[in-house]
Formats: structure tokens, C-alpha cells, sequence
């Protein structure tokens, strides 16, 4: 087996370890300060160190684990303080980026949100990890127009902490279908150019997922 | 004659220091473009000597970047980019006023009272002690971004301001913009008194918004 071979698999590999380790943190069958040994894992799931590697540091780029020097990979604690403190500043950044991207947006751009729109409506055999991207491009195709290169940074930066929270709010069909609700209502303000509405959609839709992710954060917590 | 040269080059320099700062934000030289010592002379009618005093002091604030065997290079920043920071910075430090009304201590009041009363001496009687004013502004901002308890805003704001650097110069040096500064100090200490979250997000806005548009102008004048 050549070197290409491997390379070949290793990105969506790690990609699926992640996945793994991910979906056991959320569930609480990896828990809070755990140590991830790699060469545990390595055994436990039967693939070389490489790809682990990578896949921890996939999940400490999204603030799932901390890699600490001489200890190795250890899961984060995701209080409920870390909620309120990421979503209050994704409550005051992202009106302001949908407000500034009302002027910028094309049609393209509205029909794409459409598109999503619909795909998020009929749902996915695919799963969580499908919704989660297609919101998440939905929620990009506005960020990306408000026209503030920093503002965007800023809020990619952020989006790696909320994809640790937002995991919650694709977990059962409720909210999901709220969610498709106030996608739609901000499609329309986006296609009346109503800043005003737009900024306040976005701000209660997120102040809604930050609510619904509370609920579901105490329902896992309380079981431990 | 050389100690006259020598006490004449230091408002010079900065005079002339002000003149490419504001050049730069205007865009009149690009990103990326060389300050030549001898054609700068040249276009000002000044010996070269404040100059090269003036191209260190821009360099220390960010504005060009002293390259060996090249010379003065100019690190973009546009008026937009300014815009789009000054956005965020509103947006968020008015955030931070607002998760601060709950959690301010009567310590820490007493400090934002004490700052503004600072400040307000320093405005009156002595305007061109900047970097006491620079500091305590710092200080001041710093106390209810802490009082948030919103580590991760504290974060982002700290990382933010660094862009700020190269501007604070700029802002403080002017007896009329801490004057105005004061007043607008009061008004947010007003809001934590009553502990009024919207008004003190309102006037952390406001008084963000208050120093850009003072500095706007004053570039665009320049």
C-alpha cells in the first residue's frame, strides 16, 4: 500500500472519528474531563494513530476537547454559562450582520436561502449532521453579504463554539420545525428589504435556539 | 543651531506624522507602497531628519512597516476598515454595558466616577497629557466589559481593541473630543446608577459611535 492510499482516505476518516467522538460527547457517554488516549482509541475502533490525531484536533477547533501538554486530549465542560455567554454575543452579532447584508443580497442569493429552505422542510435520512450543515449554510449565505470582512471572522470564529450548542437544537423534531417557520419569515423580510424586521427575526430566531437549547442542555444534565 | 533643530523636530514630526497617518486612512498612498525619505522631503519642504523621526513614530503605531533595504512600507487601513470595527465595537461593548448593569458593585462605580473626574481635570487643564488619558480610558471601558462576567465578550473585546492601536493616537489628542468624552462618561455612569440596562447599552453605543465620527472627521480634514 503506498503513501497516496492513505492519504486518500484520511481526511474524511478523521472526519468520521469525529463525527463518532462528537455524537458520544452530546450523548454523555464520553463525559466532561475524560482523557482521550489515542492509542486506546487507536485499539478501540481498529485505525492507525493518524487519523485519530486529526480528528482530535478537529473536536479541539470546535471546543469539544482541550489538548492539555502531558495529558493529552480531555473533554470540556459545557456549562450552562458558556451557553448564555456564546449566545448572547451571536444574539447581538448576527441581527447586525443580517441587517448590514440587507442591501447586498441578490436574488441568487434569496433563492439559494429558498432552496435550503425547502431541503431543512423535507428533512434528511442523512440525519442531524445534515441539518445542521444546511442551516448552517443558510445562515452563511446573509452573513457573508453583510459587507464587514471583520464581522464575518468573527462570527466563523464563534460559529466553532455554537456548533458544540447548536447540536442540541437538530436533536428532535420540534424545534426543527421552528426553525423552518422563522427561516421563512426571514426570507420574506429579506425579499422586502425590511432591515428593521430582518434584524429583529434574526434576533429572536437565535434567542429562540437559545432557549430551546437550554431546555434540552438541563434534560441531559439532569440525568447525570 | 543643532538644539534649536532638535527642539523645533518634535511638533514637526508630528505634524508630519499626522499628515501621512491621515494620507494612509485616506488612501492617498496605497497598501503596500513605499515612503521614500528623500521625495517626502521633497513634496514637504522639510529636511529629511523629522522625516525619519516621523516614519519611526507611524511605524510604532502600526501605519508602515520599516522594511531593511526597502524602506517605509504602508500597511493598509481603510476608512471602511475603521467602519466595520467601530460597528462591532459598538454593537458589543454596548452588550457589554447591558450584562453589566446587573453585576456592577458599588467598587466599581465608585472607580468609573473617579476616572470620569480624572478625566475631566485632564480636559480642563492640561489636554496634550495623553497617555494618563489614554490609560484611564482603558481602565474605564475595561470596568464594565469585566463586569459583564462575560468571559468570552471580554475576549473578543481585547482582541478587537489591538486593531485600535494605531488610532488611539489620533482620538485623545484632542482638548474638545475629552471633553466631550467626559460628558458622555457621565451619561453611562447615570445608566448604572439607575441600573437601566437599555440606557446603558444606548450610551455605550452612542459614545463609541461619538468618537469615530470625531476621528472621521478629523481625518477627512486633514
Amino acid at each position: 500500500m503506498g503513501v497516496k492510499d492513505i492519504n486518500i482516505d484520511n481526511t474524511p476518516l478523521s472526519e468520521k472519528i469525529a463525527l463518532t467522538i462528537r455524537n458520544n460527547i452530546i450523548k454523555g457517554i464520553i463525559k466532561p474531563g475524560e482523557r482521550l488516549v489515542e492509542p486506546k482509541l487507536s485499539e478501540m475502533m481498529g485505525i492507525s494513530r493518524t487519523p485519530i490525531r486529526e480528528a482530535l484536533r478537529l473536536l479541539e477547533m470546535e471546543g469539544f476537547i482541550e489538548i492539555i501538554p502531558r495529558r493529552g486530549a480531555v473533554v470540556t465542560t459545557l456549562t450552562r454559562k458558556d451557553i448564555d455567554d456564546i449566545f448572547v454575543i451571536k444574539m447581538n452579532l448576527e441581527p447586525l450582520a443580517s441587517k448590514l447584508a440587507v442591501s447586498f443580497l441578490e436574488k441568487s442569493d434569496i433563492d439559494k436561502m429558498k432552496e435550503l429552505a425547502v431541503k431543512m422542510a423535507v428533512g434528511s435520512s442523512k440525519g442531524v449532521t445534515q441539518l445542521i450543515n444546511w442551516n448552517y449554510d443558510f445562515h452563511n449565505l446573509f452573513i457573508y453579504k453583510c459587507n464587514n470582512e471583520r464581522l464575518i471572522k468573527m462570527l466563523e470564529g464563534l460559529q466553532q463554539q455554537f456548533k458544540r450548542a447548536t447540536v442540541y437544537s437538530f436533536t428532535t423534531e420540534g424545534r426543527t420545525r421552528k426553525v423552518n417557520e422563522e427561516h421563512d419569515k426571514l426570507i420574506a423580510a429579506f425579499e422586502a428589504k425590511d432591515e428593521k424586521s430582518v434584524e429583529e427575526i434574526v434576533e429572536t430566531h437565535v434567542y429562540n435556539g437559545w432557549q430551546f437549547i437550554r431546555t434540552q442542555f438541563e434534560e441531559v444534565h439532569t440525568h447525570e | 543651531m543643532s538644539q534649536e533643530v532638535f527642539i523645533e523636530s518634535k511638533p514637526l514630526r508630528e505634524k508630519i506624522a499626522d499628515k501621512i497617518r491621515a494620507d494612509i486612512i485616506k488612501g492617498v498612498y496605497r497598501n503596500g507602497e513605499r515612503l521614500v525619505e528623500p521625495t517626502l522631503a521633497k513634496n514637504l519642504g522639510i529636511s529629511r531628519t523629522p522625516i525619519r523621526e516621523a516614519l519611526r513614530q507611524l511605524e510604532s503605531e502600526g501605519f508602515i512597516e520599516i522594511v531593511p533595504r526597502r524602506g517605509a512600507i504602508v500597511k493598509e487601513l481603510t476608512i471602511k476598515d475603521i467602519d466595520d470595527l467601530y460597528a462591532i465595537k459598538a454593537n458589543l461593548e454596548g452588550l457589554a454595558a447591558r450584562q453589566a448593569v446587573v453585576n456592577m458593585t458599588e467598587d466599581q462605580l465608585e472607580t468609573l466616577i473617579n476616572i470620569n473626574k480624572k478625566f475631566r481635570d485632564i480636559a480642563e487643564k492640561n489636554p496634550s497629557v495623553t497617555d494618563e488619558y489614554l490609560k484611564d480610558n482603558i481602565d474605564f471601558h475595561n470596568i464594565f466589559i469585566a463586569a459583564s462576567g462575560n468571559e468570552k465578550l471580554f475576549d473578543i473585546l481585547d482582541s478587537l481593541s489591538k486593531n485600535f492601536q494605531r488610532l488611539k493616537t489620533m482620538l485623545v489628542s484632542d482638548a474638545g473630543r475629552a471633553a466631550l468624552a467626559v460628558v458622555e462618561h457621565k451619561k453611562i455612569i447615570d445608566a448604572f446608577v439607575s441600573k437601566d440596562p437599555d440606557l446603558a447599552e444606548k450610551s455605550v453605543r452612542n459614545h463609541i459611535i461619538s468618537g469615530w465620527e470625531f476621528l472621521k472627521d478629523k481625518i477627512n480634514s486633514n
